[in-house]
This record gives structure tokens, C-alpha cells and sequence, in this order.
């Protein structure tokens, strides 16, 4: 990858997942930095807080006190999809059709991936990341 | 005009009379099978026996009977038979009645001649014949209309026991559904973890440090399943042991004892007190299993999600009331905000928890369990002060 994403963020409940995940985001190269959470309101305090924002969101759909769906729509709520091309990509072990239709039933591009991530995945995530910020620069 | 071979009874003290109406119907256009002549109402009603009549012409003033009471006995032996009354001219108020409780029509002596004779006794035989085909008519109906109500009150029977079939079976697909995606789910995760865990092993130098890491992420992994498939497995049994099972009486104490027994590590470990008391309801009819799975899901999440600040202590008790059994079970533990989780608690997947391994399976299985025989279960908690459980278990009678 010729240009790296400046940070992905990972919001997953289960440990081993994380640790797959960033294994696997390493050898993909295409970030300077991942940052992870086990909790989505956690993550949703940190991009709240104005720290710096990822170029791309990897979420698990099914987790403890809000769950990806609760989490997506409470980033909708803040408008943060208006003010950051961030791409969202939910991240599931679910195999059933309704959950990748209702990802993309949103207004704003919502990609979704059933475990396991994988590093062709993941450069083809980095693909539409860039395409996002070329438009912009259009 | 001919009319069909008539079978006429006279009943006619009055030999005049008598003369004058045999004369009449032998003239002209009668066709007269068989005329009977009676003196009196008895031997008249002697001769209707023979079920051959088609018409009576009857005097109203007769030795054994006068007015109305002569047509009377007649059309409650024979209503089927057609009467003409015959009456003088001073008793035409009698005829008249006569018509009203049924008589088919009345002629005044000397004031007929044969066409009127002719006319009278063919109408009376046909307004009987429709008088007759609709009173017949009008007995099917009714029969058809209750034969109809019949119907329509089997089905509503029907309707109903298929209503309640149906939100029973849309009840249990939905069930089956969420079953489905979770289990899916919840076994996928695990063996998807698996499969890229095994993919990171260096196998050209199993020395590699990274192995060991890799090798105990397998572990924890496999026990997660292991956990989840015994879960899931429990959730199948809820359903199925409420249908086989039979109810028995249970001691409550003696089971929150066995529960206490398979979890004392725990509770030795949290230091967790359990205090109960069993003196107003002590025993319970119900489907041995369930009670023992509801005390163990609850005290085990009471300890469990204990409050960091203060061992747990867990206060159960019981009441009777309208053939239910009612069982508190209320914890000091960290509590949960209800305005945000309250409608997940129960939700197959929802755990409340961040750091417990459970996959969120215990209290949806305690809620299937009650609800599989009739009770309910609520919920009451308040962070940082602890949670009530308030359990209404529907007694289970004989055979279930």
C-alpha cells in the first residue's frame, strides 16, 4: 500500500477477535495506527471527545449495553458522518442476509464483512477509504 | 272446473241440513269420493281416525258440544285437517273466532248455494295445503337455523383453538428464529476464531514464542464454546422438559441447597451470604429442573456482578397467592440502569456485563423456563443499590 490510513478503529466485545484483528490489520499494512475497544460507548466517548478521527471504523455487530446497530445510529446522531468521510464496516460472525441488508440500508455508505477479517478485505476497505478522500479533494 | 276426489266429513245434527249439503255436493262440479255424515263431535272425531279425510265441515251447535269447543278438540287432534265451520246467522261472532284460532273459513246456513259450497271447500283445501307447506317451511327453517347457530359456534370454537395455535406456533418460530441467528452465531464466532488463530501458528518453527500465545488464545476460545454449546443446549431442553416432565412437589429449601452446593466455590470466593426465607410458601408443585436452573441463573448472576465496593449478600423469599408461588430474590449487587438495558435484560445475546465470558444466555433461559409453564418474571434494579428478581410461578397440577 502505497498510502497508509492514519487510524483504524476496532470495536469489538471479544478479546480473541481483537487479537485476530490486529494481527491480521498488521499485515495488511495499510494503517499508521489501530485503536481498539471492547466497550462501543467507550469508543463513542473518544471520537465524542475530538481526538483524532479514524479514516475507518471496523464494528462488531453483537455486544454487551449497546451493540453495533445502537452505536451506528447514536454516530449518525452526532452527525459525525457529515463532518468525517470515515467509512464504517461492520464486522460480524453473522451469516444472515437481513444483517448485511440492514447494513445497507443506511443513507451513508455502510460496509459489512463476516468474520473472518482478511487482509484482501481489508486493502479493499483501504481502496474505498481513499477513493472517499480523492472526491473530496475533487 | 273439477277438483280431485274430495273425502268430505259432515258433522250436522240438523237433518235439513244434512240434505241440503249432500244435495249441494252431488250436483254440479263436486267430484265427492266418500261423504261422512256424523250426528255428534265424538263419533266425528271416531271417524277422523281413519286418516282419510280431506276436509270437515262443522256445525257449531251440535248435542255434545257448542261454540268454538268442537273446532277446538278437532284441530288439536288433527291440525293438519282443513275445518269450514257451518253456523247459523246468529252465531257469526262464533265463526269468526273460529277463523282467528284457525278455522280455514265459515258458511252461513241458508245464506250458500253449491258455487259458493264449491268454492269455500277448494279454497280451504288449498290455503291448507300452503298453510301446511309453510308451517313445514317454517319448521325446517328453525331446524337449519339452529343447525346453523350449531355451526357457527363450532366455529368459533375452531377459530379460536386455531387463533391461539397460531400466536402459539408465531411464538415459537419467532423463538426458533432468534434461536437460529444466535446459535449460528454464537458457534460461528468461536470456530471462525479458530480457523484464523490455526492459520498464525508457525509451523516451521513451533518453538516460535508466538505459538504459546497463539495455543492459549485456542484454549480460551475452545472453552467459549464449550460454555456457549451448553448453553444452548440447556435453552432446547427448557422447552422440552416442560412437555415431558411432571410435576412434582418440591422443597424449596432443599433445592437452594443443592444450588448453594454446586456453586460454593464461588460463593466462598465472593464471600457472598445467602439469607432465604421459605416459611410462607416452603414447598411448590412444579417440573423438577426448572426451580433448581432459576436459583442457580440468579444467585450465580447475583455473585457475579457483585458491587466492587461490598461482599454480596442475597436475601430469597417466598409467598402463596391465587395458585402461584411467588419468589423474591434481591441482591446488593452494582444494579442496572434500566432506563437504558431494562428491555434487553431478558434478550437472548444481551449481557449487561463487560467483563463476565457469558454469552447472555442465563436470564433468557430463566425467563423461558417460567414462561414455558404460565408465570412471569420481573425486574426491578437501581445502579450502585442492587437488583430485585420477582418470580410468579403458576403451580403445576397433576399431569401438567
Amino acid at each position: 500500500m502505497e498510502i497508509k490510513l492514519k487510524r483504524i478503529l476496532v470495536i469489538d466485545d471479544d478479546e480473541t477477535s481483537n487479537f485476530i484483528n490486529e494481527i491480521i490489520i498488521g499485515r495488511a499494512e495499510i494503517a499508521h495506527d489501530v485503536k481498539v475497544f471492547i466497550c462501543a460507548n467507550e469508543a463513542l466517548e473518544y471520537l465524542k471527545n475530538g481526538n483524532d478521527f479514524p479514516d475507518l471504523i471496523l464494528l462488531d455487530i453483537n455486544m454487551p449495553f449497546i451493540d453495533g446497530w445502537e452505536f451506528l445510529q447514536a454516530y449518525f446522531d452526532c452527525r459525525f458522518n457529515q463532518k468525517h468521510k470515515t467509512l464504517i464496516c461492520m464486522l460480524s460472525s453473522s451469516i444472515y442476509e437481513s444483517d448485511r441488508t440492514r447494513a445497507a440500508s443506511y443513507p451513508d455508505r455502510v460496509e459489512f464483512i463476516s468474520k473472518p477479517l482478511t487482509v484482501e478485505s481489508l486493502h479493499e476497505l483501504a481502496t474505498i477509504v481513499k477513493e472517499r478522500y480523492a472526491k473530496v479533494l475533487d | 272446473m273439477k277438483s280431485s276426489k274430495l273425502n268430505i266429513l259432515l258433522i250436522e245434527d240438523n237433518p235439513d241440513d244434512q240434505e241440503l249439503i249432500q244435495e249441494y255436493l252431488c250436483d254440479g262440479d263436486f267430484n265427492v269420493n266418500i261423504l261422512s255424515i256424523r250426528q255428534n263431535l265424538q263419533s266425528g272425531i271416531e271417524r277422523l281416525k281413519k286418516k282419510d279425510i280431506d276436509i270437515v265441515l262443522l256445525d257449531l251447535s251440535l248435542p255434545d258440544s257448542f261454540g268454538l269447543d268442537g273446532f277446538k278438540e278437532i284441530s288439536a287432534n288433527y291440525p293438519e285437517i282443513p275445518v269450514v265451520i257451518l253456523t247459523g246467522l246468529s252465531n257469526s261472532e262464533s265463526a269468526l273466532e273460529a277463523i282467528r284460532v284457525g278455522a280455514q273459513d265459515y258458511l252461513v246456513k241458508g245464506d250458500y248455494d253449491p258455487a259458493l259450497l264449491f268454492k269455500t271447500i277448494n279454497y280451504a283445501i288449498e290455503r291448507n295445503k300452503m298453510i301446511t307447506s309453510l308451517f313445514k317451511a317454517n319448521l325446517q327453517l328453525k331446524e337449519a337455523r339452529s343447525t346453523a347457530l350449531q355451526l357457527v359456534n363450532v366455529c368459533n370454537i375452531a377459530r379460536e383453538e386455531v387463533e391461539a395455535t397460531q400466536s402459539d406456533l408465531q411464538r415459537q418460530k419467532e423463538g426458533l428464529e432468534h434461536f437460529a441467528y444466535v446459535s449460528t452465531h454464537d458457534l460461528r464466532a468461536p470456530v471462525v476464531n479458530l480457523q484464523s488463530l490455526l492459520k498464525f501458528i508457525d509451523r516451521k518453527n513451533y518453538a516460535n514464542e508466538q505459538n504459546a500465545v497463539i495455543i492459549n488464545k485456542m484454549d480460551i476460545t475452545v472453552e467459549q464454546m464449550s460454555e456457549t454449546l451448553h448453553d444452548l443446549i440447556e435453552v432446547v431442553a427448557v422447552t422440552k422438559e416442560a412437555e415431558q416432565r411432571k410435576p412434582e412437589v418440591l422443597k424449596l429449601e432443599s433445592i437452594l441447597n443443592k444450588v448453594i452446593l454446586n456453586i460454593e466455590q464461588l460463593v466462598k470466593l465472593q464471600n457472598a451470604k445467602i439469607i432465604c426465607d421459605f416459611s410462607k410458601a416452603d414447598q411448590i408443585r412444579y417440573v423438577p429442573g426448572h426451580i433448581k436452573s432459576i436459583f442457580q441463573n440468579l444467585v450465580t448472576n447475583a455473585i457475579k456482578y457483585k458491587d466492587p465496593k461490598r461482599d454480596p449478600v442475597i436475601n430469597i423469599e417466598s409467598t402463596k397467592s391465587n395458585g402461584y408461588t411467588c419468589i423474591k430474590v434481591q441482591d446488593n449487587g452494582c444494579g442496572i440502569d434500566m432506563d437504558k438495558h431494562g428491555k434487553k435484560i431478558f434478550t437472548m445475546f444481551k449481557q449487561l456485563h463487560i467483563d463476565s465470558k457469558g454469552k447472555g444466555l442465563g436470564l433468557y433461559i430463566v425467563k423461558s423456563q417460567i414462561e414455558a409453564l404460565g408465570g412471569k418474571i420481573e425486574v426491578e434494579s437501581k445502579i450502585g443499590k442492587g437488583t430485585l428478581f420477582t418470580i410468579h410461578l403458576k403451580d403445576q397440577l397433576n399431569g401438567n
